[in-house]
């Protein structure tokens, strides 16, 4: 005790007060003031504060220090020690009821008056402490944010804090030794009965247990009650228990609860699969889309290491992955992974590192999705366009695109030796700088025609002269096609070219040779016609002079064999006769190789 | 054998000469009827028919005034389809000459320089 203690001197003998006054300050306390009578007693002690009053018990004028020390109680809690002389045993008796701390009795002794002081002061300092302390106490029981209430043996609520009040809007008037108090907190009878029988059966012995109260307003809460009476009994409450208002943290766990199953539902549900690798490539989470893609159930997949899933050589570019997202990277990268029954997937797969706050690699946690057959039908179109490069490129046929301006945006190396152009020179120019104005009119009317009849005609296939790049007319057959996008609008003309001087070469001297024919046939019924005027010539030649000139010859052979008949014939006259008959015989020969045609040929 | 033949011709030379070259034949003897024209042909076949000497071979030549070889055929082949009409002419092959064969003439005989060759031909139709 650093500071002197103040004492008051309430006397109303002076001489005492004098002895008293010295005394004390001697021991070495401070006397702040001096009051003879009871009113004056009260009026110092309210200005001065003291740390204790000595106060005689006899004073002077209306009342006694009884009188004074009750007063001086009710208004401040100062200890008093009466003074007193032994004749004053009836006022020390009603002396009792002011909790006087010590009496002194008069004369004094200065060592007496010192241990009674002290003793006053330190008891009066312990019980202020305590004091102190149980308002602490009690304001901490009375305003903490935690409720508490505590029953009587009927049940009847007899402690209800400002938390409760704060809680339920109910207040502690309206609380404490209601009957009906249960009834405001629990509307509905049968909650209340079920609360009412869960309390019985957990008695005064039991932590965090929810239930939901109704508080003034209607609204319900969500209290997390706490009985320990059992243990830690209170004396005058037969019961106790505290609560903590989980209303918002309630809902707040509701909330997370369903944001939390939102969120596995979307993990479950994806198509993608969801895994989580640890450090050392074992895998600590799968969703069902994972676990569908790997073939393998979620049990069987948890805990499998990545090199169970994969060859050998995909592991190694897994780990490679790995080492790359230690750095605290994400990647993306494609995985050929080796499904349940041994079929290889190949999967696409975004990974992203998990770091601890030390910045240590945890794990990986990883997305991916099973692109086998988008791979495959990659890969066929890609054979399919290869194919179709090839042939284009490879064919002699021109193959060419062009937009609806009827600009090309596409031919093959065909056009090279067809009319002379590169393909570079032949994109982009138009289909009317390499033909005729009257083929221009053909073409616009062909693809109005084409226009009209829509995505469900076939190609058309006619004949045009292209412009060699050196300026001569080529022949070429043209096929094409108008290309409609999904939606039925053209989108371009597309087709195929073929060179046809050939051809057209070979018709041209198909048609020559036909005509040349047909005058030949002509000129060869005319040499029939010739013929048969000659034969009919002949018929006539026939008819009318074989006739003639044979029956002469016969008989001008006739009589010169029967001359020659003759006995009395001279040798010159037998050779005459024999010349004779040998012309006549030339005469008929001629006549008959005439009739057989024999100088016909000559003739000719 | 005997042999009766009627010889249709316009031109005289060839009636005489027939009739000598077959006297030379020594197989057969020859009864030669002549005739300057088919309608004399006709007339002369008839009577002879009449008389019970029908000719066994009748030569007709085609070309002849009054009446030519087809009609004279065509005639004689009327009063008896049985007649054996030989052609003796030229040449065989020409229009008049099918007509003839159409209306009954049984073949040609050619006329030529080479009688003997002729009556040779003659003998054969006969024989056969």
């Amino acid at each position: 005790m650093a500071k002197k203690a103040r004492i008051l001197i309430v006397e109303d003998e002076a001489i005492v007060a004098e002895d008293l006054e010295m005394a004390v300050t001697n021991i070495g306390y401070e006397v702040v003031g001096r009051a003879a009578s009871a009113k004056d007693a009260v009026k110092k002690a309210l200005e001065t504060k003291p740390d204790l009053v000595l106060m005689d018990i006899v004073l002077r004028g209306v009342g006694n220090g009884i009188d004074a020390s009750r007063e001086i109680k009710e208004k401040m809690g100062v200890p008093i020690i009466f003074l007193t002389a032994y004749s004053d045993v009836e006022l020390i008796d009603r002396a009792k009821s002011t909790e006087p701390y010590a009496y002194q009795v008069k004369p004094f002794q200065e060592r007496q008056l010192f241990a009674s002081i002290e003793m006053a002061l330190y008891k009066s300092r312990a019980e202020n402490e305590l004091i102190e302390s149980e308002e602490r106490l009690r304001l901490v029981v009375e305003n903490m944010p935690v409720m508490l209430d505590a029953f009587d043996d009927k049940g009847n609520i007899i402690v209800w804090n400002s938390e409760c009040e704060k809680v339920t809007g109910f207040s502690s008037d309206e609380m404490i030794c209601n009957h009906k108090g249960a009834k405001l907190l629990y509307p509905n009878e049968y909650y209340k009965d079920y609360i009412v029988s869960m309390l019985m059966r957990h008695g005064a012995n039991f932590r965090n247990r929810e239930w939901d109260i109704t508080c003034k307003d209607g609204s319900v809460r969500t209290i997390s009650w706490s009985n320990i009476a059992e243990k830690y009994p209170i004396p005058g409450w037969y019961s106790w228990a505290i609560g903590l208002d989980i209303t918002e943290h309630k809902q707040a766990e509701a909330a997370l609860q369903e944001s939390e199953e939102k969120h596995r539902t979307f993990v479950e549900t994806m198509d993608e699969g969801m895994v989580i690798a640890d450090e050392n490539e074992n895998l600590t989470f799968v969703n069902h889309a994972a676990s569908t893609i790997f073939g393998y159930t979620k049990e069987e997949l948890l805990g499998k290491n990545l090199s169970d899933l994969t060859t050998a050589e995909e592991f190694q570019r897994v780990v490679d992955q790995t080492a790359i997202r230690k750095t605290g990277k994400s990647s993306q990268y494609e995985s050929t992974i080796i499904r349940k029954d041994g079929a290889p997937r190949i999967t696409v797969v975004t990974a992203s590192p998990m770091m601890d706050d030390n910045g240590n690699y945890q794990g990986s946690f990883g997305v991916f999705r099973d692109i086998t057959e988008r791979k495959q039908a990659e890969n066929a179109l890609r054979e399919s366009e290869e194919k179709y490069h090839l042939l284009a490129n490879n064919t002699v046929d021109g193959i060419w695109q062009m937009n609806l301006d009827f600009e090309f945006t596409y031919v093959n190396p065909a056009i090279i030796p067809m009319l002379g152009f590169t393909q570079e020179e032949w994109v982009g120019s138009s289909l009317f700088d390499h033909c005729s104005s009257e083929d221009r009119e053909f073409t616009l009317n062909l693809t109005k025609d084409m226009l009209k009849r829509g995505p469900e005609s076939s190609g058309e296939t006619f004949e045009m002269q292209l412009l060699h790049k050196n300026g001569e007319r080529i022949d070429v057959e043209i096929t094409a096609k108008m290309l409609f996008d999904d939606e039925g609008n053209p989108v371009g003309i597309q087709g195929a070219t073929r060179a046809i001087t050939e051809r057209k070469r070979a018709e041209e001297k198909l048609k020559r040779l036909t005509l040349s024919l047909q005058e030949h046939v002509k000129e060869l019924e005319e040499s029939k016609r010739k013929i048969a005027e000659a034969y009919s010539l002949r018929e006539y030649f026939l008819k009318e002079t074989s006739h003639r000139i044979i029956t002469p010859v016969a008989i001008i052979g006739g009589y010169t064999d029967l001359l020659l008949e003759s006995s009395n014939l001279d040798d010159d006259q037998k050779q005459k006769l024999q010349i004779l008959r040998a012309k006549d015989a030339e005469i008929q020969q001629l006549v008959n190789d005439s009739l057989a045609g024999k100088y016909l040929v000559e003739e000719e | 054998m005997e042999y009766s033949i009627l010889i249709v011709d316009d031109e005289e030379a060839i009636l005489k000469l027939l009739p000598l070259f077959l006297a030379m034949n020594k197989k057969h003897t020859f009864t030669v009827y002549t005739a300057i024209n088919g309608a004399v042909g006709v007339e002369v076949y008839t009577k002879r028919v009449s008389e019970g000497k029908k000719p066994d071979l009748v030569l007709m030549d085609l070309r002849m005034p009054v009446m030519d070889g087809v009609e004279a055929t065509i005639r004689i082949m009327v009063n008896d389809p049985e007649a054996n009409i030989y052609l003796f002419t030229a040449y065989a092959k020409t229009e008049v000459e099918r007509e003839a064969h159409d209306a009954g003439a049984k073949g040609t005989i050619n006329k030529s320089a080479n009688w003997t060759k002729t009556v040779e031909e003659i003998v054969n139709v006969l024989e056969s």
